[in-house]
């Protein structure tokens, strides 16, 4: 069992731990919870500093017992760290926590200071400098991604298991949707017949979990809870994903940018060129599991209708995936 | 007809959810007007987009015209048994039709990326 913690509780336990944080620490303050999903609780505090300015800090803990196929917070946090140790912008793992805390199972990082809503990334003139550079960016932060030594215990996921996972899901819905079919055959039809070289990904690498400055640019890469062992073009196919563009016509990646321009950014950061076709194979695979994360939304929706409308309408989004998964069918592409 | 979840659904979802003590927030109130925009245009929208679906179903298969829902089943067996190729040109242009319908009715404001001349009427 998983105690459900209190913030004034967290909040002794925290200034109980700061002083093996942060150097001189006085205690904590400013804290508060940020939404966070409904399995995780992420608070943010701020430790009091003597003679210095308080140091701002993420606490990410689960707030519900882990189902039996989630992976422990402790390996979440050993990636980021592998990450930054890469060279990767990512935020610095401070803590991982351990019983004698009494904060649950968790880990204690960095707060950084940038923009994460991907709608604003794409369209606010405000980020324009930061659009102008961000794809290489992110074409340098993920050559970096696939460079680092995984840390043991992740998962390997490839593109015939990946498309094996989701096909058992979609038989599950029960929904009857021929452009969802055709995007299985699709794909079973381009399944690489050579290994592709296993590498660290970031698994949900998107415009949504980036931090951006509007001048910098890339601040750092979040959410790394996905992160798995597999096909490096995973990545670069799903941040490619229509879905996630808002309605930014002509900026493949993100909304923000040009898959020239990162692909440019993650051969100059040492990333191994990557075949255009497995990019395609990748995105296709991007619409087709948002497709079916579609289906899952609806589930819920079905099982407890007046908990709101939400994930019905969600949904209704299968209609989007249906229509970008058409228009890559039509667009065609090499096999692998 | 869309079924997950069918517009008789998202309605039904709509009255169940709907508190009557003012506790609703803003942004969950305009879910739920999302909800019934899109269950009225299906409403309005749907029975022709199927009638449309079946004939171009029907003539990919060869067979004679019916309802959608079996249509459309047997659209997928023939897709899932290899009979039909995922990108055959009369396929694609289908489910580009259809793709269309089921935005209009979904998501009118979606920037998808259909060819134009593929989906040409």
């Amino acid at each position: 069992m998983t105690e459900r913690l209190d913030e004034a509780t967290v909040a002794a336990r925290l200034a109980a731990l700061a002083p093996r944080l942060v150097a001189d620490a006085t205690g904590v303050q400013s804290l508060r919870r940020l939404t966070g999903g409904a399995s995780m609780a992420t608070f943010a505090f701020d430790v009091a500093v003597r003679g210095g300015a308080p140091v701002p800090l993420i606490l990410r803990t689960r707030a519900v017992a882990p189902d039996d196929d989630s992976p422990p917070l402790a390996r979440e946090a050993q990636v980021i760290a592998a990450a930054v140790a890469g060279g990767v912008p990512a935020p610095e793992v401070l803590h991982v926590c351990c019983p004698d805390d009494g904060l649950g199972e968790g880990y204690v990082m960095r707060r950084l200071t940038g923009e994460t809503l991907g709608k604003r990334i794409a369209t606010d003139p405000a980020f324009a400098p930061a659009r102008a550079i961000l794809a290489g960016q992110c074409g340098a932060a993920l050559a970096r991604i696939h460079a680092t030594p995984p840390p043991p215990g992740l998962d390997t996921i490839d593109a015939a298991e990946t498309l094996a996972r989701y096909e058992r899901i979609w038989r599950q819905s029960g929904a009857v949707r021929p452009a969802i079919e055709a995007a299985f055959r699709w794909l079973e039809a381009r399944l690489p017949h050579t290994q592709v070289a296993p590498r660290l990904v970031h698994g949900d690498f998107r415009n949504g979990n980036l931090m951006v400055d509007p001048d910098r640019g890339l601040v750092a890469v979040l959410d790394w809870e996905l992160a798995h062992v597999g096909d490096p073009a995973e990545d670069i196919g799903w941040i490619c994903c229509n879905s996630w563009r808002f309605a930014q016509a002509g900026a493949r990646v993100g909304g923000f940018g040009d898959l020239d321009d990162l692909l440019a950014g993650y051969v100059a950061a040492g990333g191994d060129p990557i075949d255009p076709a497995r990019i395609d194979l990748w995105q296709m695979m991007a619409s087709l599991k948002w497709g079916v994360m579609t289906m899952q939304m609806h589930r819920s929706f079905a099982e407890d209708p007046a908990a709101g409308p939400e994930r019905g309408v969600i949904g209704r989004r299968l209609s989007e995936a249906e229509a970008d998964i058409v228009a890559l069918l039509h667009r065609g592409s090499p096999r692998c | 007809m869309l079924t997950h979840p069918t517009a008789q659904a998202l309605v039904e979802g709509v009255a169940a959810w709907l508190p009557l003590d003012g506790s609703a927030s803003p942004f969950a109130l305009r879910v739920a007007r999302n909800a019934l925009d899109i269950a009225a245009r299906d409403m309005a929208l749907g029975p022709a987009a199927d009638e449309r679906a079946a004939r171009r179903i029907a003539a990919i298969l060869g067979r004679d015209d019916g309802p959608r829902d079996e249509l459309d089943r047997a659209l997928v067996t023939a897709i899932r048994a290899g009979t039909i190729a995922p990108d055959d040109p009369q396929l694609v242009a289908h489910l580009a039709a259809s793709a269309l319908d089921h935005l209009a009715i979904d998501q009118p404001r979606y920037l998808h990326e259909l060819d134009p001349n593929l989906t040409k009427r």
